[in-house]
């Protein structure tokens, strides 16, 4: 998936565990390893914007693409 | 699931006795094509006189036909099993179905169409009738259903994305 979350970073610096932002936005950690491993095919703005509220950050920051990892990028 | 415990009792009623069926089936072709005496049966409301080896093979087509549809009956089996254990958006059930789709088209083409052109060849007078009744000895009914079966595994593939797109949706 070319669309990658990038939460570890921001757990980072807020200084905050997996297990609470699971448990903060109201998901599993397995839910949550879904995310931080790019294997989820979507995320609802519900929980994107459960996870911006507790992160205190903006989707940008925790969002990236990455056409090298698009399989129409690996067909071409 | 009242209704699919119904369906694997009667599927599994049918195979019981269809694989019965099938050993004395097995032991009646090999008498008949290795048996010296001619020998009259019914395929498909044709009566066939069994002495040459196009008959024969006939007879062999047949009970190859059965042993086809025995088949589908088992992978029918089995996608129910698969139900039952509430797998349903599965690679093992869209496989199924298709496999059932395959065996019952090829079960009815080998039983129907070298029967139709032994008769084209051998009988005294042409006698051609299209099949366009509502029993499961309909031609058309039989390759319509075996196409519904296959038409249902793509539905399943589509079902099974669907169910890993909402899985992975967090």
């Amino acid at each position: 998936m070319a669309i990658v979350l990038n939460l570890d970073v921001m757990l980072a610096k807020r200084k905050m565990r997996s297990l609470e932002l699971a448990d903060r936005i109201g998901i599993t950690t397995a839910n949550l390893s879904i995310l931080k491993t790019g294997k989820a095919k979507a995320i609802r703005f519900s929980t994107l914007e459960a996870i911006c509220r507790e992160l205190d950050c903006q989707p940008g920051d925790i969002l990236e693409y990455r056409p090298e990892d698009s399989i129409e990028y690996r067909l071409r | 699931m009242r209704k699919l415990t119904v369906l694997r009792t009667c599927v599994d009623f049918v195979f019981f006795f269809g694989t019965l069926s099938m050993v004395f089936l097995i032991l009646f072709c090999g008498l008949i094509v290795f048996g010296g005496e001619p020998i009259i049966l019914q395929l498909n409301g044709y009566d066939i006189e069994v002495n040459d080896w196009a008959t024969r093979l006939l007879v062999i087509l047949a009970v190859a036909a059965a042993g086809l549809f025995l088949y589908a009956i088992y992978m029918l089996r089995e996608t129910i099993g698969l139900f039952r254990r509430r797998i349903i958006f599965d690679d093992r059930v869209a496989r199924n179905f298709d496999r059932i789709g395959w065996c019952i088209m090829v079960s009815t083409c080998i039983s129907h169409i070298p029967l139709f052109v032994y008769n084209i060849i051998h009988r005294t007078r042409s006698n051609f009738q299209l099949e366009a009744g509502l029993s499961m000895d309909s031609f058309l009914i039989s390759v319509s259903l075996g196409l519904l079966f296959m038409v249902i595994s793509q539905a399943f593939v589509a079902g099974k994305q669907l169910k890993e797109e909402n899985d992975l949706t967090i």
